[in-house]
């Protein structure tokens, strides 16, 4: 019963579905499509007009004349409705037949390739991914003109029908990872995937982490680097960012234009990162287990300046910390959530006007203030957001703990921050490496980045089934003086 | 018989190293100085080099065992005693490494309350403790190898020692061999708990990738446990008069009491938290070692005999109550771990060539 | 049913397993204490107590509490009860002890600083010529904290001027440790100064006799290698001229002489002129005052050793170096020895430089 015939009816409930019947001398064509999904220009020039300048025409010969390559002739009732919803124009031979042309005539409104305004670098290319698929895609493929590479097509959400587009290169990424890549996205049971962010939550190893377990980026550079490093790249039609797996902790704290900074002046960015994200992190659970157990821990020289910027706070250091934590968060959705002019005075009013007003009003101990304001400054020195967010959240255990054991709650806190760590996957592949397990090999490109000659070997944990980047005899080979 | 765990699970065998470390140079050593200082005094070190010597040859003894038989001591036991015996030894063992386990806990707690927190509780302290315990161990033994991986950055504590380096006697070291041989025998006795934690190879051999490539990171391990010890040592007798020494009880965390930075004026707090990093991935290893023993000799899970051993710790744990009972749990541990060091490993060993011969000439 | 016992167990959690809060704005932090002697076999404690004042970390004044008790913990007990921040013994810093107390010995005072976890070792102390309390009254320093002042004094004295070290640790290592004795220095009151007068020497823990503060730059000199301090000598012309001190050695050596065995110190010394009263080419100079350093140095130090010899204590461990160079030491027999012991001082001054000038 799945006929042609009745499509046309079911379709014709929808009210920009358009029915049209085109008359011939010999037998009526029906033309169906969406309004709202095709462009015109095709349907008007290319069909219509191949239509109506041929008037005694047979169905074969219409296929052929239309000028258009992407076109078909289909039986498949449910192929000729998938087509249809993506912008494909049905024409129908006659009533009876079960016979469609599908010509592709596909709308793309969207916006075009601008600069990435997340990941912005100062050297480096300035394109970033936009909603379309085949855009970015063509983005991807301009940086990888390599016969390996490819692209695997799939459609998840029972509404959504996303079109997800995976990424890899042949013989240079594991296939373990590839068919679990595959695999979890296939088994995806969702309805209305709309963002690739909701596609990365679905498909991580562990969903209850508060740790990223895959990497999003908007920079088609970063993924042409990491396909050729042996990573997976899933992009989604409809979503401006794609990521890739397995990713290791160490690669959240990598910006993409480590990679075209001068080695020394990239690690050095990259070390202070590090540092900064420990800071982040323990800075005011630490102020708090000082404060509140271990004030005789603190130096002679500095006690004055701690105590008497604190004596009039009525508040217990906790509570201290917690008010000026949420004041902090407070400022950043308030400035998130508004255009960036009105959001930079709204950083201005909280930062400079509330801090000292809090401060005179003995509120909060000037030395509080600058920490944290630190510490949220250093938290938003990690590239990948997320992994920002995390950051910034992973602090208010540690608040809680220092409030109950001072260091030792710290300390526990600490271990058992690094146990689920260790528990964490990617793809199966362990989050901590190269430190755990540990390569000595793989240390490259982790906290500092060395040179490229170093980069000869892609990381071992990949488990690539070609371990060399490039033959690097050559470039070891020792020069004497003067030779 | 070949027994071999999934690779999935098995570590490189440079991660030997790491384990046996971690195993081996536990929170006792914060106490160790004490007892073969007043023994031995100037000549300690002497000692420690011997009983680290014969930790050695237990190595090596220990390895020829597991080669030969190919399997870890659990098999080994079942083989050679058969089942009922061997299930007794391998229960034997269960009881040794869960006292040890509580043993490790309660020692930690005592430090946090001695140097943190005198009106601490034990149960809390020890509730949360084994919970962290148990999402470590949940986690499988390339964790708890991860976990010990991590408490190497302890390290950074013990350099800090160099800041006490002002106050150093260096005519504390001689006359060298002023008292006789077995006094220093006596003080190496005295090591041999400090050094104990070798035995958890017994258990951890068939998660070795390539076991027989192992056996020097072993004794690596071993050899750098030397050295903490005598790092230790040396530090005590050039900080410390021997009479200073019989009135502490944690000589190591006293000593912490010399390092200052212009930041922070007392380091001994930081030393006494770090002790968790030495009690962690002992109590770990332990509890994983012995569910694991658990799962063979009664055919359960490992996860659901885990919470009742963490449950058992726990009571044993709260039943600890101060400083004399630590001290006496620690001479019966010591004494436990003396003759299996110096009495059952050699032992099987003999037991096992003979097993070889007999079936030879059979 | 599972959620609420797990509801109990970490209400339960929360209730015990907290611990005694220390916020550090609400205890009061005293870095100095002081003690005197007090009648029957009491102590009389006073600690200084920092006052902060919001906002300004430059001035904090300092209250001082006194009270007479048997055992220092009872005593800040006692004092808590007048206070509205209660005391947290951690920080002190300094202690002072009133001579008369140090005469009866320290041992039992200083036992609860040994027990107590969160004491430093490298606490200073010093003995007080003199009630400490009154001297603790005095206003000795303008704006600083009175016992930041003290600990600044003596920290800045021990490291860069010529005060031998003696700290808690140090305190309690020469006094067990077998062939050696204690000392601390000496502080004094003068004109409302608190200045270092010289150093108080024990026996045991118990307080003999003091020296002088040019006995006391010999002193320093015999017991380690110093980089700093003055030295100052009378020529025969009747000038005086100074020496900067820039590196100074200290050797023992142990020579078996017959049955007793003999000590000889070798201390070498290289100095720079830089006072030079009068003394206008010191250069063609240089040997005669050279010698006369030499001589000054000889005599200050061996009338150091007789004085240490007949009082029968040892602060510059020379039992304990003797014991280090031979086997089967025996306490009682080097006490025996010592009253008659050959100890010979040779000391070496190189002059290097002499300033910017010839």
């Amino acid at each position: 019963m799945n006929s042609v015939p009745r499509l046309w009816e079911e379709l014709s409930e929808s009210s920009d579905f358009v029915c049209y019947e085109h008359q011939t001398n010999t037998a009526p064509f029906f033309i169906g499509y969406y309004k709202s999904l095709t462009e015109s220009k095709v349907l008007h020039q290319h069909i219509l007009g191949c239509l109506s300048n041929n008037s005694e025409i047979s169905f074969e010969d219409l296929y052929h004349l239309i000028p258009v390559a992407e076109k078909e002739i289909s039986f498949d009732w449910d192929q000729i409705h998938n087509n249809i919803l993506r912008g494909n124009v049905a024409i129908q031979y006659g009533h009876e037949s079960h016979h469609c042309i599908l010509v592709n005539a596909a709308a793309s409104k969207g916006r075009s390739v601008t600069i990435p305004e997340i990941e912005f670098t100062v050297e480096g290319p300035k394109e970033a991914f936009v909603e379309s698929l085949d855009i970015n895609l063509n983005l991807i493929r301009k940086r990888v003109p390599f016969p390996e590479f490819r692209i695997k097509e799939l459609t998840i959400g029972s509404i959504s029908k996303s079109r997800v587009a995976i990424c890899y290169i042949k013989g240079v990424t594991n296939e373990q990872y590839l068919n679990t890549c595959i695999q979890r996205i296939e088994d995806v049971q969702f309805d209305q995937v709309t963002d690739n962010t909701l596609l990365q939550q679905m498909i991580e190893d562990n969903s209850n982490s508060i740790f990223p377990q895959t990497i999003g980026t908007e920079r088609p550079d970063y993924v042409a680097w990491a396909v050729s490093s042996g990573q997976i790249c899933v992009l989604k039609d409809g979503s401006p960012t794609a990521f890739f797996a397995p990713v290791s902790l160490g690669s959240f704290f990598i910006t993409y234009e480590d990679y075209y900074l001068p080695w020394i002046i990239a690690s050095i960015l990259r070390l202070i990162r590090v540092f900064s994200v420990l800071f982040s992190v323990f800075a005011s659970p630490l102020y708090v287990a000082v404060m509140t157990y271990h004030g005789h821990a603190i130096s002679n020289v500095f006690l004055p300046t701690i105590v008497s910027s604190r004596i009039n706070v009525p508040f217990p250091p906790v509570v201290e910390v917690l008010i000026m934590e949420l004041v902090i968060e407070l400022l950043r959705e308030a400035g998130a959530r508004l255009p960036t002019k009105i959001g930079q005075t709204i950083g201005i009013v909280g930062g400079i006007v509330l801090g000292t007003a809090a401060v005179e009003a003995a509120l909060t101990s000037n030395f509080l203030l600058i920490i944290v304001a630190l510490s949220a400054l250093a938290s938003f020195a990690t590239p990948i957001f997320r992994m920002s967010a995390t950051i910034r959240i992973l602090r208010f255990p540690f608040i809680f703990a220092a409030q109950l054991w001072g260091l030792l709650g710290i300390f526990i806190g600490t271990l058992a921050l690094v146990a689920h760590l260790l528990r964490l996957t990617s793809l199966g592949m362990p989050y901590l490496v190269p430190f755990y397990p540990f390569r000595t090999s793989d240390l490259y490109d982790t906290v500092i980045r060395p040179p490229y000659s170093k980069f000869h070997h892609r990381f071992s944990f990949f488990r690539s089934p070609k371990p060399v980047r490039f033959d690097n005899e050559n470039a070891n080979a020792k020069r004497d003086i003067d030779e | 018989m070949k027994s071999m765990e999934h690779p999935r699970f098995t570590i490189s065998p440079f991660l030997v190293f790491v384990l046996i470390l971690t195993m081996q140079f536990g929170p006792e050593y914060i106490a160790m100085s004490n007892k073969p200082i007043q023994l031995a005094g100037t000549d300690t070190w002497i000692s420690v080099i011997l009983c680290g010597i014969s930790f050695h040859i237990v190595i090596w003894m220990m390895y020829r065992i597991l080669n030969r038989n190919e399997t870890d001591l659990i098999h080994i036991h079942q083989q050679f005693f058969g089942k009922w015996a061997g299930g007794g030894l391998n229960f034997i063992f269960i009881v040794y490494f869960l006292l040890t386990a509580s043993y490790q806990i309660r020692l930690f707690i005592e430090i946090i309350q001695v140097w943190l927190f005198p009106d601490l509780e034990t149960w809390p302290l020890a509730l949360a403790l084994l919970l962290l315990v148990y999402y470590i161990v949940a986690g499988g033994f390339r964790v708890i190898v991860g976990i010990c991986m991590f408490s190497l950055l302890r390290n950074l504590t013990l350099i800090t020692l160099i800041f006490t380096a002002d106050y150093f006697h260096f005519n504390n070291l001689s006359p060298i061999m002023d008292h006789s041989l077995n006094d220093i025998i006596r003080a190496s006795k005295e090591f041999t708990f400090p050094y104990l934690g070798v035995e958890t190879l017994f258990f951890c051999y068939t998660f070795i990738k390539t076991p027989k490539k192992s056996q020097k990171w072993a004794h690596l391990a071993n050899f750098v446990m030397i050295l903490y010890c005598l790092m230790g040592i040396f530090i005590s007798l050039l900080l410390f008069k021997s009479e200073q020494l019989s009135n502490e009880i944690w000589a190591q965390l006293t000593k912490y009491k010399f390092v200052h930075f212009p930041f922070i004026d007392r380091f001994e707090f930081i030393g006494a938290v770090s002790q968790i990093l030495w009690v962690i991935p002992i109590i770990c290893f332990c509890l994983w070692a012995s569910s694991r023993m658990f799962k063979f000799l009664f055919n359960v899970k490992q996860l659901t005999v885990l919470p009742i051993l963490l449950i058992l710790v726990f009571t044993a744990v709260c039943l600890i109550p101060g400083r004399s009972l630590v001290e006496a749990v620690q001479i019966m541990l010591s004494k436990i771990g003396f003759y299996i060091i110096y009495a059952y490993i050699p032992f099987l060993f003999i037991l096992d060539i003979v097993r070889l011969k007999v079936r030879r000439t059979v | 049913m599972n959620r609420l016992f797990f509801l109990l167990l970490v209400t339960c959690f929360l209730l015990t397993g907290c611990v005694k809060q220390q916020v550090l704005d609400k205890v009061t932090i005293p870095i100095v204490c002081a003690y005197d002697e007090a009648p029957n076999d009491q102590i009389e404690l006073t600690i200084a107590a920092p006052k902060f004042q919001a906002g300004k970390p430059g001035s904090v004044s300092t209250i001082l509490y006194s009270k007479v008790g048997h055992t220092s913990w009872n005593i800040i007990e006692l004092m808590n009860m007048r206070l509205n921040r209660p005391i947290n013994p951690g920080k002190f810093s300094v202690a002072l002890f009133e001579k008369n107390l140090a005469a009866k010995g320290l041992a039992d005072v200083l036992d609860v600083t040994f027990r107590d976890a969160q004491s430093s070792r490298r606490k200073y102390m010093a003995v007080v010529d003199g009630k400490t309390k009154e001297m603790l009254q005095a206003n000795f320093s303008s704006n600083e904290e009175k016992g930041m002042f003290l600990f600044n004094l003596l920290d800045t004295n021990v490291r860069t001027g010529l005060v031998p070290r003696q700290n808690l640790h140090e305190f309690e290592y020469s006094f067990l440790g077998k062939g050696m004795d204690p000392f601390l220095p000496l502080l004094k009151l003068q004109n409302d100064q608190v200045v270092i007068s010289g150093l108080a020497l024990f026996k045991d823990d118990k307080y003999v006799m003091s020296l002088n503060e040019k006995q006391m730059r010999v002193m320093k000199l015999l017991l380690q290698n110093v980089k700093h301090g003055t030295l100052e000598a009378k020529l025969d012309n009747g000038s005086y001229i100074a020496v900067v001190n820039v590196g100074s050695k200290v050797n023992y050596l142990v020579g078996k002489d017959a049955k007793s065995p003999k000590v000889t110190i070798y201390l070498i010394l290289n100095g720079e002129i830089l006072d030079s009263m009068g003394i206008h080419s010191p250069k063609q100079e240089q040997q005669r005052i050279k010698d006369r350093f030499e001589k000054d140095l000889t005599t200050t130090g061996m009338d150091l050793i007789q004085l240490f010899k007949k009082e029968g204590i040892d602060p510059l461990g020379l039992g304990d170096f003797v014991r280090s160079k031979t086997r089967n030491w025996n306490e009682e027999e080097w006490k025996k020895e010592y009253r008659t012991l050959n100890v010979k001082l040779n000391v070496k001054v190189n002059l290097t430089e002499t300033g910017i000038r010839k």
